[in-house]
């Protein structure tokens, strides 16, 4: 549900939860996910600060309930207060409640402009690996993206990226690519293409793997010529 | 749901500042929150009262009125057609950004999901592709970073913004 705001991009596939049984995977995954991400952060705080994490029915998510900071990952702080139902109308220039709920619908570049925003916002965004795990960058931003900024970006999701597209790039190598597919197991769908098309952009780490359409894959990449996307580790889903 | 010649259910609703809302039984079953308030309490009776601590009259009134047109909708068959988009689109359109906020965290307490979406969407297309300055300003929202701190976020993640029109 969390990420059916890209569903325009990956067609009726993906993490879109427009069916109960995918719905129900990923929630049981993000959940085993967070359990894992919070008991490493858990072990980083002299206090304990928040007493639960409950599940946002409404966007999907997991959030984060109880008072105070958490740091979640490499010194990010996460602002719970920003996450729980109060209805502090949000005068004195704090954003309103309602804008976190906002965030899941925003893409790459909205994202990293609604983090410049004010503290809260940085926040909220930063702390949030589940409105990183499908990453779709077009232009303007694919033609700029580097080797080295998409690993930060993708490393946001701190190894659980699901999706990456990656529409009209230049600068992206095998070797940035090929840093992305070690650092993210979980990674379900690449979807690749360079201005002058998709078969010539094949990188050399994603063909070693590459399988005809329609075999099981085992663990493997294979590549559907009708969504012009690559499937990953699909044995597991 | 009320069958055909049964007196239509009203369910009596109660806002945060005391206002009591009579709302039709199907409407009010939209909200996921009285819904399973009267499945958990299944004797309840017909004149049961249900408080809404959270939600004020409003954003209330504001939710009935969209939840009511769409159950229409459904019931003719108009779900997902242009007469939907239609509505949706002069509802929204005589939302201040307040009011869609309010309705965005009402929305979410009664669990309403189909209006949730519609309306964390609608917010969101009115933020895409637009600057710090101008979020900061349509949203009333102040900037509290420190230069230092504003300058390094800014730094961070310069490559995507060069050559983008402040608007």
């Amino acid at each position: 549900m969390g990420l059916n705001f890209r569903n325009d991009i990956w067609g009726s596939w993906g993490f879109s939860g427009l069916d109960k049984e995918s719905e129900k995977s990923i929630d049981k995954e993000s959940k085993d996910i967070f359990y894992q991400e919070l008991g490493g952060a858990v072990d980083e705080l002299h206090v304990p600060t928040f007493t639960t994490i409950i599940q946002d029915f409404e966007t999907g998510y997991w959030r984060f309930m109880g008072v105070g900071n958490v740091n979640v990952n490499d010194g990010v702080v996460c602002n719970n207060e920003a996450e729980e139902v109060c209805f502090d109308c949000g005068g004195g220039g704090v954003p309103h409640d309602a804008l976190f709920f906002v965030l899941g619908y925003l893409g790459v570049k909205d994202l990293l402009s609604v983090e410049r925003v004010c503290r809260s916002l940085h926040d909220a965004v930063r702390s949030d690996p589940l409105l990183w795990r499908s990453i779709h960058i077009d232009q303007p931003l694919s033609s700029k993206i580097s080797d080295d900024a998409l690993a930060k970006l993708t490393g946001r999701t701190v190894g659980t990226l699901q999706c990456l597209s990656l529409v009209n790039y230049c600068r992206i190598t095998d070797i940035g690519l090929k840093r992305v597919l070690e650092s993210n197991p979980g990674l379900k769908k690449i979807r690749m293409e360079t201005p002058s098309g998709i078969k010539d952009s094949i990188p050399a780490c994603i063909k070693c793997f590459l399988q005809a359409p329609g075999e099981i894959p085992y663990n493997g990449i294979y590549y559907d010529p009708l969504e012009e996307v690559w499937f990953c580790n699909l044995l597991f889903l | 749901m009320s069958k055909l010649g049964q007196a239509k259910r009203i369910i009596f609703l109660k806002t945060a500042d005391g206002q009591l809302f009579e709302v039709d039984e199907p409407v009010a079953m939209e909200f996921e929150i009285v819904k399973s308030f009267f499945d958990e309490n299944e004797d309840a009776a017909d004149d049961t009262v249900v408080p809404l601590p959270n939600v004020s009259a409003e954003p209330l009134a504001g939710i009935i009125e969209f939840c009511k047109a769409h159950v229409e909708f459904r019931a003719n068959g108009a779900a997902g057609k242009d007469e939907v988009k239609k509505f949706n689109a002069e509802y929204i359109k005589e939302k201040s950004n307040e009011q869609l906020k309010e309705l965005i965290l009402a929305a979410n307490y009664l669990n309403i999901k189909e209006m949730l979406d519609f309306l964390t969407e609608t917010i969101a297309n009115r933020l895409k592709n637009k600057s710090v300055e101008y979020v900061r300003a349509f949203f009333g929202i102040e900037n509290d970073f420190t230069p230092q701190e504003e300058e390094a976020v800014r730094k961070e993640y310069e490559w995507a913004f060069e050559g983008v029109d402040e608007d």
